[in-house]
């Protein structure tokens, strides 16, 4: 298969004496971007509903759907899902229809929404079609409510589309360490070839800095925000966590 | 379908692209060195960006990947600051 690649190059000259001289006490540096991936074995798989009342009024849609959400967590609590098991966002209100309104218009009307959280940390986590299972059954009771499953992307295109569920783990730091390593190990070599080019020789880390994960930016409230995981993915079987990372060699 | 290349070819690709951009580099910089003559060009930093590294699906993992079979492209920036003496 033949390859392509590309490069960029690109060259910034320091100019004007402030400049120079902040250079002066700065030690010269090779900085290399680099990331490590693990993957983790999701240990709690989060399911995303959202409860929507619209009304004229938006007292009136805020007593509907405070109705449909005490209904919720009566129909949750009867399937047996423990208070630490289920959260709310809290009734929050938007204009109904989503629209602009230009020149003082009013709306027409208000949404209330609710997100639903439910959280499933038990043995279904190892089998499938239990998991399945319990999903149908909190979408079929929700669904009774006027619940409905929120369709925001978990966290990047997945091949199965959105999904209402998300997978993730509770204590990421061990895998963050893991992917933390391998993001050095890889910046490494590349710091070495660069300096053999420059025909310099690597003295130490002047600093390493690391960004934090990319997120999809949504435009809407986003029920991920208020989850308190940060690593998600549709997959049971894995949840990537990335490290991302940029290293400061100094040389002479 | 995507196409891809393993691990090993990725890291030849991305030691490739930067070769040719430390080139590219070079000739710049030789081209700015000639034209100030007298004076002096000295490197205080290199940054090297890979591009295009991560997978945008998730089932799939952080490899280059083309949606032809002829190639696959890989990107790296190199931004090179350097004082003028």
């Amino acid at each position: 298969m033949k390859k392509m690649f590309c490069m960029f190059a690109v060259l910034f000259a320091l100019a004007g004496e402030a400049l120079l001289k902040a250079q002066e006490n700065q030690k010269p540096t090779i900085s290399v971007s680099s990331t490590g991936k693990v993957s983790a074995k999701p240990d709690v798989a989060v399911v995303f509903l959202n409860i929507k009342s619209t009304a004229p009024l938006a007292a009136d849609a805020l007593s509907q759907n405070s109705k449909k959400v005490e209904e919720a967590k009566t129909r949750l609590a009867a399937l047996g899902y423990k208070d630490d098991q289920v959260k709310f966002s809290g009734n929050r209100f938007s204009p109904a229809g989503g629209g602009m309104f230009y020149g003082g218009q009013r709306p027409t009307g208000f949404d209330v929404y609710n997100f639903i959280f439910v959280y499933l940390d038990g043995p279904e986590l190892k089998d499938v079609n239990q998991l399945n299972s319990k999903v149908s059954t909190v979408l079929d009771e929700m669904g009774k409510v006027g619940a409905s499953p929120n369709e925001t992307p978990i966290s990047r295109v997945s091949l199965g589309g959105a999904s209402v569920v998300a997978f993730t783990v509770k204590d990421p730091s061990a895998f963050e360490k893991e992917a933390y390593v391998q993001a050095m190990d890889k910046s490494r070599p590349i710091a070495d070839d660069i300096a053999r080019r420059m025909k310099v020789q690597i003295t130490g880390i002047e600093s390493v800095t690391s960004a934090g994960q990319a997120r999809v930016q949504e435009q809407f409230a986003n029920p991920l925000d208020e989850v308190p995981y940060q690593y998600f993915s549709s997959s049971l079987e894995e949840v990537p966590i990335r490290v991302s990372l940029t290293v400061r060699y100094t040389y002479k | 379908m995507v196409f891809s290349v393993g691990e090993a070819k990725s890291k030849e690709l991305y030691k490739r692209a930067s070769a040719q951009a430390w080139t590219e580099v070079e000739q710049r910089l030789g081209e700015l060195a000639a034209a100030r003559p007298g004076r002096k060009l000295e490197l205080v930093a290199v940054q090297y960006d890979p591009m295009f590294e991560e997978s945008l699906i998730e089932e799939l993992p952080d490899q280059p990947k083309s949606s032809r079979p002829q190639a696959v492209e890989v990107a790296v920036r190199l931004r090179v600051t350097y004082e003028l003496r």
